[in-house]
């Protein structure tokens, strides 16, 4: 399965006016075929602008994006080509859905692939059921759904194109606790039946902590933390520092430890808070 | 005393079969900071919108500050009354520059132009956005922005401020930066402040939180109260803060901490005694 490489990735915006702004500088990462990963960073970190250039949305001012070793920038066969492979879900993605029924707005990508009408069915078929979404909406208006159906009609559009690598752009964003959690395990869901590389952009600190393998951190268009969750929750006051949120549970177990409570192994769970005190009344460090 | 009170409201959206109010009893103090926490499709949205008329009940009656909402010649002194933000900031902004914007509301009541210019830079003071009085708003982050509009609706003088999800699109630094202002504004200038929200986390330092389900208030008392009721927060698929969290997991593995410990620090000192003895 595909690997995807930055290699000194740069970009800026509106160069060469006095707006010129950097919005990522010299990225290089690697990301390995099947990784949850999550990525986070203030409003304004670059995180947005880095994952644009993965699917070639965006072009770099400098720099390489690898697919399996080749340049998606090459040429226009692989621009396009590349989109085959990475589906990008934006912010707010309802906004976009524009079709009549449901099961079209699915569609609409597979159509765009040429595939047959069988094909298409199918694909549009497994994309609603990742996505929980019921057969008896596929003929109504998407834009008469709630906002949790719109936004996992929008995610399975996406899903439709089968991409080996999924992108989401704060998927959860402005949704209620139950929308937050039905998506998030559709995500999973996908993941762990396809064994794509799924990729979220996240505010949510406990979410990322319980559902990544992976933690990337943005801050001021650098990559400034990448390692998993343990890695990067143990630095709990860098990311303070940086304007970000700590899950809960770490704050807590900080807090614990401000007051001599040193519980002894980084905490960024409520499962492992819960663990890690009881680990304590029993006199263990974990 | 009362500045909002329902009485027995029920309300039913044209064309739908359901109620969305159930018969709503509400009472809320003047100068409180209420909360109201509720999933989508509780009535919590629907229940702001009664508070300024843009809803009225089907039964039932609805009263700000004395005024029966239902009212149709009173509509006016209920919208002066009471000040909404709504969910968008990009949506509630109407001018090119933040200070034209507060100003507009006062502009269309009809106060004179030095009165309008004492109440701006007020009201940009009392949301901490004076120095970009003279900036672009769509340049500003959404947490600028709902600033903003929450400035434009104090410029109003209004007695009451209701906010129908002002933090649901904001990053977390945004939506600190808009609840710590609905909270010093309460504090600050007694004006009643209503928070409607989906996140826990805001309701924390509320006077009170009430929380909707189906169209009824299924709980409603200090947060920590309402909080320590964590059986019936998870039937609701509402989370309760990490706090009450750990110390109800931690009751269920033989400690006995109590539930309705909102504060960090407080819930630490907690667990610590426990630890120790």
């Amino acid at each position: 399965m595909a690997v995807i490489t930055a290699e000194n990735l740069t970009h800026t915006y509106s160069a060469g006016t006095p707006f010129e702004k950097t919005a990522i500088e010299n990225i290089s990462l690697s990301i390995p075929s099947g990784q949850f990963i999550g990525i986070i960073g203030h409003t304004g970190s670059g995180k947005s602008t880095f994952i644009q250039h993965l699917n070639a949305l965006i072009k770099p001012t400098s720099g390489k994006v690898l697919f399996d070793g080749s340049d998606i920038n090459a040429d226009k066969v692989s621009r396009r080509e590349i989109r085959r492979h990475v589906g990008l879900v934006f912010q707010y993605p309802e906004y976009q859905l524009f079709e009549e029924t449901v099961y079209a707005d699915i569609a609409f990508g597979p159509k765009n692939m040429n595939f047959s009408e069988d094909e298409i069915r199918e694909r549009v078929t497994e994309a609603a059921s990742f996505t929980g979404i019921a057969p008896e909406l596929m003929e109504r208006s998407p834009l008469e759904l709630s906002g949790g159906q719109k936004r996992r009609i929008a995610i399975a559009g996406v899903i439709a194109m089968r991409p080996e690598i999924l992108i989401l752009d704060e998927p959860t964003a402005g949704l209620d606790p139950a929308g937050c959690r039905t998506i998030l395990g559709n995500i999973c869901d996908y993941k762990e039946k396809t064994g794509a590389t799924v990729i979220i952009i996240s505010h949510n600190m406990d979410d990322v902590a319980r559902l990544a393998q992976r933690i990337i951190v943005f801050d001021g268009g650098s990559v400034v933390l990448d390692g998993t969750p343990d890695q990067v929750f143990s630095q709990a006051e860098k990311l303070i520092s940086i304007g970000l949120d700590i899950p809960a549970s770490t704050a807590l177990a900080l807090e614990l430890k401000r007051q001599g409570v040193e519980l002894g192994c980084p905490v960024y769970t409520h499962e492992g808070l819960v663990e890690a005190v009881l680990a304590y009344r029993e006199g263990k460090t974990c | 005393m009362s500045i909002i009170c329902f009485n027995e409201v029920h309300f039913t959206y044209p064309g739908s079969e359901t109620e969305t109010l159930k018969g709503i009893n509400l009472n809320i103090e003047e100068g409180s900071f209420v909360a109201v926490l509720g999933h989508n499709g509780s009535g919590k949205s629907t229940l702001a919108k009664h508070m300024n008329s843009i809803l009225v009940p089907d039964s039932g009656t609805v009263t700000v500050a004395g005024i029966d909402t239902a009212d149709e010649n009173r509509i006016l002194d209920v919208r002066s009354t009471v000040g909404m933000v709504f969910q968008n900031p990009d949506n509630q902004i109407v001018a090119n520059v933040v200070e034209e914007d507060v100003a507009f509301a006062p502009e269309n009541l009809g106060i004179p132009s030095e009165e309008i210019r004492t109440r701006v830079d007020d009201a940009l003071a009392r949301v901490g956005m004076t120095e970009f009085a003279r900036h672009a708003p769509h340049l500003l982050s959404g947490g600028q922005k709902q600033r903003v509009a929450i400035a434009g609706v104090i410029a109003m003088r209004p007695r009451i401020i209701v906010l129908d999800e002002p933090t649901a699109m904001l990053d977390p630094q945004g939506r600190r930066e808009v609840v710590s202002t609905v909270e010093h504004l309460c504090r600050d200038t007694g004006i009643t402040a209503v928070l409607i929200t989906h996140h826990m986390d805001e309701c924390v330092n509320a006077d009170r939180l009430i929380v909707m389900s189906a169209g009824q208030i299924i709980a409603d008392g200090k947060p920590s109260e309402v909080f320590s009721q964590v059986e019936l927060m998870d039937k609701e698929g509402l989370t309760v803060p990490e706090t009450v969290r750990l110390m109800y997991d931690l009751n269920s593995r033989g400690f006995s901490l109590p539930l309705g410990v909102t504060g960090m620090k407080d819930c630490a000192q907690f667990v610590k005694t426990a630890l120790m003895n």
